[in-house]
């Protein structure tokens, strides 16, 4: 794969102090804290992403990786901190219309693929274009069929998620996502619900996005993947970022002994 | 033999005939309202407001606690009481719409609730509002869960409809008794009358079968709502049948 990696993060922990968002940054998140109950389940989150950055999260299960990135794109509602998603505030002020004009622009792919069972691949795609986007039925097919080109699946386009394949059905939540022409796409390990034989097919789609100058951020723990694509990868543990730093590093000198031993764990299998 | 049911048809299918109209008005006209009041507490029910979700649930919990019977005597013959005298006809759509209304506002809630949060969830990214999302992600695949569930209460509908009988609506049951104890021909009369209920039940079924059809969608299933839903009211008990 010919990858052409952007530059590395500069610092490693943290944000810099100016809490302005800057023209090169996508995402800037200050200070974020979240509760489920009385559980805490982000605490005091800091992370800067910038624009075309591929950043890959990994980290034990429970430790707040899906939370995090459902909180960019408001699935999930923080407590305290702040989410700036391209110079706008996420925020709990913000009105529904606002924040659905937000969604419109991240794209988001998830570990059990959402795909709606009740209307055709095309249609998974075309839905939101037509509704949210107000297009015609002709213009979004277009917008769809050029989508389901790029990952490969056009001649599914008729048939129903039903009748695909696990590989399919994420390559075509992957393309219905692209179809709103997104500024960030959000991917939420999506190939931990695959089998081995499909994974690659996934992260084949996902490694061309990340080429295309994408910004990207995937939770996923495809250290391959994460090896060959991410500018930067995060550790995170019990809700906190505990280490990030460009591939090399991160995998080959970890800092914290949480890391190392996480490490250590999932590449034993 | 079969000359003299030929006969026997000729003589009492016209009555009947007006009693069966009668009761496919009656499920027409209540299984609509039904549906609307079904939808209006469905939504209540499920609101955010407290207030409002608990007089939903007070409602469904009375109307779902209390025979059919029992509701038909109260809106016919109580509710003068206090000033309100229904027609028989207007009492008996009352009855049955705001009893199957309760019901379907549970099945529709179940339909809903069947519903992944996933599902919403992949709307919302997509920038589909609150209502963009239940119109068309949520209630399309909700719909196709219950519908033979719909189906199964459309039919206990049409044999419930017979109990109005009992506040003096003239329908199919009620043409059948007068008739039988006019002309002493109980058997034949009855037996007429059960062909009335089974060709009405016949069409209906039929009717939701093809729109089944129509609905189905290639390798999806649906889920055990609907068997849920029969047992729930099985237990509970709509009322004498
Ligand atoms: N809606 C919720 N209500 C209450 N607790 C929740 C909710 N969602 C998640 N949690 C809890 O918050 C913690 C973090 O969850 P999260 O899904 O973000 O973890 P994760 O890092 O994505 O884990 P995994 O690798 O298993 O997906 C977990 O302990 C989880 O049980
Ligand atoms: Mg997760």
């Amino acid at each position: 794969m010919n990858v052409n990696r952007r530059m590395k993060h500069p610092g490693s922990k943290g944000v810099d102090s100016v809490s302005a968002p800057t023209e090169r940054e996508m995402i800037r998140i200050v200070g974020l804290s979240k509760w489920f109950g009385r559980f805490q389940v982000l605490n005091d989150i800091n992370l800067v992403v910038n624009r075309g950055e591929r950043i890959v999260i990994c980290g034990p299960s429970g430790s707040g990786k899906s939370t995090l990135i459902r909180c960019i794109n408001r699935l999930e509602e923080h407590e305290r901190g702040q989410i700036f998603v391209d110079g706008t505030e996420v925020k709990s002020s913000s009105k529904d219309r606002e924040i659905d004009a937000i969604r419109s622009e991240i794209g988001m792919v998830f570990q059990h693929f959402n795909l709606f069972p009740h209307l055709s691949i095309k249609e998974n795609c075309t839905l939101a274009l037509t509704v949210v986007r107000g297009m015609s039925k002709a213009e979004a097919d277009a917008v769809a069929m050029r989508y389901l080109e790029r990952v490969r699946i056009p001649e599914q386009a008729d048939k129903y998620p039903g009748q695909l394949s696990g590989g399919q059905k994420q390559r075509v939540a992957i393309a219905r996502a692209l179809c709103m022409n997104p500024k960030i796409m959000l991917f939420d390990e999506p190939t931990s619900a695959l089998d081995p034989e499909m994974i690659k097919e996934v992260l084949d789609v996902m490694a061309e996005l990340a080429e295309s100058g994408m910004t990207m951020i995937v939770v996923s723990h495809e250290m391959g993947f994460a090896r060959m694509v991410a500018d930067r990868v995060i550790f995170m543990d019990g809700g906190e970022i505990i280490e990030q730093n460009d591939p090399e590093t991160f995998f080959n000198k970890p800092q914290s002994d949480r890391t190392k031993l996480f490490l250590s764990q999932i590449l034993k299998h | 033999m079969l000359s003299s049911l030929i006969d026997d048809l000729i003589t009492f299918a016209p009555p009947l005939a007006q009693g069966a109209v009668l009761t496919i008005a009656l499920c027409l006209v209540s299984s609509v309202l039904a549906v609307a009041i079904g939808l209006f507490v469905c939504i209540c029910r499920m609101s955010r407001n407290r207030v409002t979700s608990k007089i939903a649930s007070i409602y469904i919990d009375l109307i779902r606690g209390t025979p059919l019977l029992l509701q038909l005597f109260y809106i016919y013959y109580a509710l003068p009481d206090i000033g309100i005298v229904l027609p028989a006809f207007i009492a008996g759509v009352m009855g049955l719409s705001l009893n199957f209304g309760a019901y379907l506002a549970e099945l529709f809630r179940s339909g809903i609730q069947s519903i992944e949060g996933g599902q919403s969830d992949a709307g919302s990214a997509l920038g589909l509002s609150k209502w963009q999302r239940m119109r068309y992600i949520v209630l399309p695949q909700a719909l196709r869960n219950i519908y033979p569930a719909l189906g199964n209460y459309a039919l206990v509908l049409i044999k419930e409809s017979s109990l109005v009988a009992v506040i003096s609506v003239l329908e199919l049951m009620r043409a059948g008794e007068l008739l039988a104890s006019a002309t002493f021909e109980a058997m034949k009369v009855y037996t007429i009358v059960a062909l009335f209920y089974l060709a009405i039940s016949y069409v209906v079924a039929k009717m939701f079968a093809m729109g089944e059809t129509a609905l189905a969608v290639p390798g999806m299933w649906g889920t055990a709502v609907s068997r849920d839903d029969d047992r729930q009211r099985g237990q509970i008990g709509a009322g004498p049948a």
